[in-house]
């Protein structure tokens, strides 16, 4: 579904990402485990261009992705994304954060699109807040509308950057249900967390980066009983202990 | 005795050409509320064309985007950099040396927006700069296009935190369109001089000018000062 061939991405000097070449299926729940700096997020974000890579391509069900606006917008339109900091539109409800790009972008009439927003919000249980300003939600609630906004557009896949990372301990477990939901149904998603709790639950494959590099890609979550390479082990046992 | 005959002589004034002086007011008020109204669409263009990273590796478009940044950073530089005064004498000679009999006021209502075209795109790139990068991020990744972006999702939130600073732009036009009299724009202080040298009585006709400046910049600076929390007093015009 997904495919990165040679990637590299450099900022400035220094190279973030180097040789990635990966494919993520039709289906699968792909965690991305690694430590901070790893290119992780990079990664993820090169996948629908948020970061354009330095070399290398990128290809969506087959398609080369081009760097045209026309190409990118139905890449990013098919693979929206989840952020650490939510990034919620400030300046508009819960629910017309989740129906601005079913409106704007796939053009659906205003009352279709409310329709299928409410039963996404309900999904992710904040159906009841659909009037309120987004600034006056706590953390969880707010990551809670911020899915809902990404499955609104009705998306091939989901990719969430560290999606608990910004939030108090006790809002976690809220936002961890709500991913675990949305995965149960069988969309493609791929997930950087440093919630391995998380990972361990919903991951068909995990991969773990250092230094820009894919480590170990393993096609079950095996990787946190045995992992393989020792970077690996070295990582697995800092986060465990 | 002096006092009474000038207080009297005030009032006479007022009495005798009011028309003429309410005639300037709507002049400086038409002024300064179009002005700052197209300024404002204007620094809406110029502010999304200075604010734009060229990413693009199509490279005649990069190009255009190379051009356009430049003429919005001469733009600004230029309308910054020189006092309207002289904007105005060149813009309204200008176009009669080229051949166009333009109206003074359409020349003045040209000038005014242009000018505050040029501050207010400063205002609106650093409001746009000030916002969380994650926003663009946000509306990108739902595959709305930069365009639309920065209608739907930058300017709202950007113009919401800058309503003080434009008001401030439309309270220094007010009193700044004075200079356009220099080109034959009949606002205020040029009904003022016109009537003062009828009589005269030149301290006489400001007066009265100088209370109606009073009177209309206070009722906008209340007005302002109720519609936001920014402080209507502050000059936001900083040289390049």
């Amino acid at each position: 579904m997904i495919e990165l061939k040679n990637i590299e991405k450099v900022f400035d000097d220094t190279v973030v990402l180097k040789n990635i070449n990966v494919t993520f299926k039709k289906g699968e729940v792909t965690v991305i485990i690694g430590p901070s700096g790893s290119g992780k997020s990079t990664l993820l974000r090169t996948i629908n261009w948020l970061e354009k890579p330095t070399q290398g391509d990128v290809y969506f069900e087959k398609e080369r992705v081009q760097n045209q606006a026309s190409s990118l917008e139905t890449l990013r339109t098919q693979a929206t994304m989840v952020f650490q900091a939510f990034h919620l539109f400030n300046h508009l409800t819960v629910l017309k954060n989740c129906t601005l790009g079913p409106i704007k972008v796939l053009k659906q009439a205003r009352h279709v699109a409310e329709a299928y927003a409410l039963e996404q919000l309900k999904k992710v249980g904040m159906d009841a807040y659909k009037d309120r300003l987004v600034n006056t939600l706590s953390g969880g609630q707010k990551q809670r509308v911020a899915i809902a906004r990404a499955l609104t557009m009705a998306p091939k896949v989901i990719l969430f950057d560290e999606p608990t990372s910004a939030l108090d301990i006790e809002m976690v477990q809220e936002v961890v249900e709500t991913i675990k939901h949305v995965a149960s149904e069988g969309l493609t998603m791929v997930l950087v967390t440093h919630e391995i709790e998380l990972a361990k639950a919903i991951a068909d494959r995990v991969i773990f980066m250092d230094q820009g590099e894919i480590v170990e890609d393993r096609k079950n979550t095996d990787i946190f009983t045995q992992p393989k390479m020792e970077r690996t082990k070295q990582f697995l046992q800092k986060i465990t202990h | 005795m002096f006092l009474a005959s000038f207080f009297s002589n005030i009032v006479t004034m007022f009495q005798n050409n009011y028309d003429l002086f309410f005639y300037g007011l709507r002049m400086t008020l038409i002024l300064a509320f179009v002005g700052t109204g197209v300024g404002l669409l204007i620094a809406l263009v110029l502010a999304y064309v200075k604010v734009q990273e060229i990413t693009t590796s199509q490279r005649f478009k990069a190009f255009l985007q190379r051009i356009l940044q430049g003429f919005a950073y001469g733009y600004v530089g230029f309308f910054r950099g020189t006092p309207m005064i002289v904007q105005a004498m060149l813009f309204y000679y200008g176009m009669q040396r080229m051949g166009f009999d333009i109206r003074v006021l359409t020349a003045g209502l040209i000038v005014v927006s242009l000018n505050t075209a040029a501050y207010l795109t400063e205002v609106i790139r650093s409001g746009l700069n000030s916002l969380d990068k994650g926003q663009k991020e946000a509306g990108l990744s739902l595959g709305l296009s930069m365009r639309q972006v920065y209608i739907l999702i930058l300017y709202p939130q950007a113009l919401k935190n800058m309503i003080p600073a434009i008001g401030n732009e439309l309270v220094v036009n007010i009193k700044d369109t004075a200079v356009l009299s220099v080109i034959g724009v009949s606002e205020l202080f040029y009904m003022g001089r016109r009537v003062g040298s009828a009589s005269y009585l030149f301290t006489e006709a400001f007066i009265i000018v100088s209370v109606m400046y009073l009177v209309i910049v206070s009722i906008a600076m209340t007005m302002l000062h109720r519609l936001g929390n920014g402080n209507p007093r502050k000059r936001e015009r900083v040289m390049p």
